[in-house]
């Protein structure tokens, strides 16, 4: 298995070449432009203008700004923000850890919500309780989620005053653990209900199909406890094909989701991004760009490296298609 | 039997950790946010003795270096922090600051040939790490902004000082090298000289995050996409009424007043006149809000519509005045200011319609359909086949009108403007587009630049010195053109009026500037190519037992800080 990671790990070297140098394209073929914002104000004159497009580089050819920023990049200068002049990264990690926070949260309760309903849902199929679990789910899965949490904010916050309309902390307070999750509690529950349902929905499925197999009903006819057989037997096997989507669903937990974000006012990776991009800060786009695409790759590989793990059915060998 | 057990301990596993999240949560929460209206949340509970001010706004500025951003949420924290040698009050005139008085002629000030100002200081006064502040800090700041190592957004002006003296620590004499009529508008933030490490260079600064200044609060911590947390300057020599003051970031307006709403704000930066209703009733809250020097108006091509227009070629319908007049008196302005704005604002005398340069004697534009008609008649534009619409030599009397797109207010607005001129045989077409499109650079196509419209609405006002705005609206160098130029979108060129902003720019006499800018907006007006519909309003949101603050619409909602306080 090692050889077939280490090709997969050096393939991804020059698959992110490509994802820089796509996005750098695109990111300079949109009209506009990082000085566009100052283009009607009185004050900022062309010899104004002239200047910073000297001082940013931006009067650089294109393949020469692609080319710096590719040499800085390799040794570890991501550069500064055209709008700040802060260090991307130092943009991008500050951002990465409250993202983690919402979305590791959400992702947690997600999966604990979504297994034990989609193992109900297959072990009583037809029952009041699957139907009202497919209600459920697709309910959480149809209804826009942005619409939901205003209104959430407009109940929950704004009439009942029970959680505060948005933010992470109550700002000024020393850490708290029971206020930051007075905070999470909103978007939180939101997005488990979002993503719960459609898990959930995968378990269920995933498990009917197993509950069938010969091997259960053998495990049954030697009489073993049905919680064992529905554990141990079922519900392992159930949950491999679970595991590819949750994998590829991973790099979310960093890249952030812009709606909840947005309304929640969550500082997240999603916020910096949707700004970063209408400020045309190059800079900062590309870095966030390399990130999202390191972390699909390296999940990906891991989703394929755990399947291995848990199904030994699965070989994985240096010369498998990539 | 067995496996219900398990499937029960599951879900109440899943239930505890739901509990977990929820129910330490309730009991704390609920009784405070009930009290909404004391605002703070639960910073209340933590240090009672200074509930902090909490300010939500729908951006974040870039930088808090006033001279490394032009965004207004920059200033508008920079505001609370750093003050400058004069600020300017809510009637448009000039207030010493950190000068002890407006430099004039008479005074001794400003010199006869308006090359040399004179500043006196304010003695005594201390930075907020209790460092006094001198006239080298004066001195410092505009090297900092001329250092080119900085990326500083706008020298205008500052690059017409040629030295800068300080013969002693409370005099500064600046000393221009060509006379430059907004002079006493520069040095509106005056930075610490030992702020930035002995240096002049600002890039990468930990000022430009965490700026302290002479004004009433320092900047604390800045958390990136959440708050600004500021806390009172210990040496401030006008200290605020607050312990601290908070910028809380959201992601959009509409997030903001929801804070305002739930009691987790207690100011709300810049509202837009849509929200008047819902706020106006509440009693909880308290509208700011004043008629600002930005005019809503009509601009007309005067060039045949093109991508790119040449301005050489008249419009076929808006070339001729006498069409562009109809249009004018068609339109019945304060139908827009009762209706759509409630009343709030004022119907646009002029393009400059505020401060020291503006003219009350400029009247509002007569509305007369009648004579509307007659005009359009006389300019052969007839209604030969009784659609309701104008024809002249087979060609429609059908103008488009564009502005940008998603803005409720200038969509009715286009609306009842549209009704009014149908009235007088006038047919307008709606067309809006993304304000990227409308506002794009000319290699970009933008509609404005390109003159690729007839008729656009849009916002503009001049500074408290009308001077770059006048120029770069109105002068015929600043017709757009691929070289280069302005947002004389209009296309209007008139030696009179390219000779009014000259001559107002060409002292700092104020009187003489004042005449020249009245028959500069006189002229405007009778070219019909600007057409003032109304006054902008400046809006902003505050709970009903914050007070101490007063509109003003030359600066900042945070002119005033230092006098906000929760009413006891």
């Amino acid at each position: 298995m090692l050889p077939y990671m280490i090709r997969r790990l050096a393939l991804a070297v020059p698959l992110l070449l490509a994802v820089s140098l796509v996005s750098f394209v695109i990111m300079q073929s949109v009209p506009g432009g990082p000085l566009a914002i100052y283009r009607n104000n009185p004050n900022v004159r062309a010899e104004d203008l002239a200047r910073l497009e000297e001082k940013l580089g931006l009067n650089r050819p294109l393949p020469v700004q692609y080319g710096i920023w590719l040499r800085n990049f390799v040794t570890g200068d991501w550069g500064q923000s055209l709008a700040s002049g802060r260090p991307v990264t130092e943009m991008i990690g500050e951002r990465l850890l409250n993202t983690f926070y919402l979305m590791g949260t959400a992702f947690l309760l997600t999966l604990l919500l979504a297994i034990p309903i989609g193992v109900l849902s297959a072990m009583k199929q037809y029952s009041l309780f699957d139907y009202l679990a497919t209600l459920f789910s697709f309910l959480g899965f149809s209804v826009p989620i942005f619409w939901l949490g205003l209104m959430a904010i407009i109940v929950f916050a704004v009439e009942l005053g029970w959680f505060p309309a948005g933010g992470m902390r109550t700002i000024g307070l020393p850490f708290s653990l029971t206020d930051r999750l007075r905070y999470l509690v909103l978007p939180v529950s939101l997005m488990a209900f979002h993503s719960a349902g459609q898990y959930s929905r995968y378990v269920r499925s995933s498990m009917l199909e197993v509950i069938q197999q010969d091997y259960i009903t053998t495990a049954r006819a030697k009489g073993l406890a049905e919680r064992i057989v529905v554990l141990r037997h079922a519900l392992r096997n159930a949950l491999i094909p679970l595991i590819t989507v949750v994998a590829l669903d991973l790099p979310a937990l960093f890249s952030g989701t812009l709606l909840v974000e947005t309304v929640f006012a969550w500082p997240g990776m999603g916020r910096l991004f949707w700004r970063s991009a209408l400020r045309f800060d190059y800079p900062v786009l590309m870095g966030i760009i390399i990130v999202t695409a390191l972390l699909v790759i390296l999940f990906n590989l891991l989703a394929d490296v755990l399947y291995a793990l848990v199904d030994p059915r699965v070989r994985l060998v240096a010369k498998g298609a990539f | 039997m067995g496996r219900k057990d398990v499937l029960l301990t599951m879900l109440v596993a899943v239930l505890f950790v739901v509990s977990a999240c929820a129910a330490p949560a309730q009991p704390g929460a609920a009784p405070e946010a009930a009290e909404a209206g004391e605002a703070g949340g639960g910073a209340m509970e933590a240090q009672p003795a200074s509930a902090p001010l909490i300010v939500a706004m729908y951006q974040e500025p870039e930088s808090l270096n006033p001279y490394l951003s032009v965004q207004t949420v920059t200033n508008v924290v920079a505001t609370a922090v750093l003050e400058g040698l004069l600020s300017i009050g809510p009637d448009g005139e000039f207030i010493p600051v950190l000068a002890t008085e407006v430099p004039s002629v008479a005074n001794g000030g400003l010199s006869e040939d308006g090359l040399t100002v004179t500043y006196r200081l304010r003695e005594g006064v201390l930075w907020a790490d209790g460092k006094p502040f001198t006239s080298a800090d004066v001195k410092f700041t505009w090297e900092a902004i001329m250092d080119d190592r900085n990326a500083v957004v706008s020298r205008a002006g500052y690059d017409q000082i040629e030295s800068i003296e300080t013969p002693d620590d409370y005099t500064v004499v600046v000393k221009f090298r060509e006379l430059y009529a907004p002079a006493l508008t520069l040095f509106e933030y005056i930075l610490p000289a030992h702020g930035f490490d002995g240096d002049k260079d600002m890039t990468g600064a930990a000022f430009n995050r965490t700026p302290f200044g002479t004004g009433p609060f320092v900047v604390k911590e800045w958390t990136s996409g959440e708050s600004i947390v500021l806390e009172a300057n210990p040496n401030a020599w006008r200290p605020p009424k607050v312990d601290r003051l908070i910028f809380r970031i959201t992601p959009s307006r509409e997030a903001s007043v929801l804070l305002l709403k739930s009691g987790e704000a207690e100011v709300v930066w810049d509202l837009i006149e849509a929200s008047i209703p819902e706020l106006q009733d509440n009693p909880d809250i308290a509208l700011w809000s004043t008629p600002s020097s930005r005019v809503e108006y009509l601009g007309l091509n005067l060039a045949q519509r093109g991508d790119p227009a040449d301005p050489d070629q008249p419009h076929p319908i808006l070339g001729d005045i006498r069409v562009r007049q109809a249009i004018s008196l068609a339109i019945d302005r304060n139908v827009l200011v009762d209706e759509l704005l409630y009343g709030m604002s004022t119907v646009a005398t002029s393009a400059i319609g505020m401060g020291w340069a503006a003219d009350p004697t400029i009247a509002v534009a007569p509305t007369d359909p009648d004579q509307a008609r007659a005009l359009l008649e006389e300019a052969g534009w007839m209604d030969t086949d009784g659609d309701g619409i104008r024809e002249k030599d087979g060609q429609r009397l059908s103008l488009e009108i564009t502005t940008t797109s998603g803005n409720k207010l200038r969509e009715l607005s286009e609306q009842v403007i549209q009704q009014q001129l149908a009235e007088v045989g006038i047919e307008l077409v709606i067309n809006n587009v993304p304000s990227s499109t409308l506002f794009g650079s000319w290699a970009s196509g933008g509609v404005l630049q390109r003159g690729n419209f007839d008729i656009a609405m849009d916002t503009w006002g001049p500074d408290i010195d009308p001077d770059g705005f006048v120029s770069i609206l109105f002068h015929s160098s600043a017709i757009p053109s691929e070289a280069g130029g302005g947002w004389n979108f209009f296309r209007l060129r008139d030696p009179e009026i390219d000779a009014a902003i000259e001559e107002a720019r060409s002292t700092l006499d104020i009187e003489t500037r004042k005449k020249a800018y009245a028959k500069l907006a006189r002229l405007v007006n009778e070219s019909y190519a600007y057409i003032p519909l109304y006054n902008r309003l400046l809006l902003h949101g505050f709970k009903g037992d914050v007070t101490g603050w007063t509109p003003n619409p030359w600066e900042e909602l945070t002119w005033d800080v230092a006098q906000w306080e929760h009413r006891p």
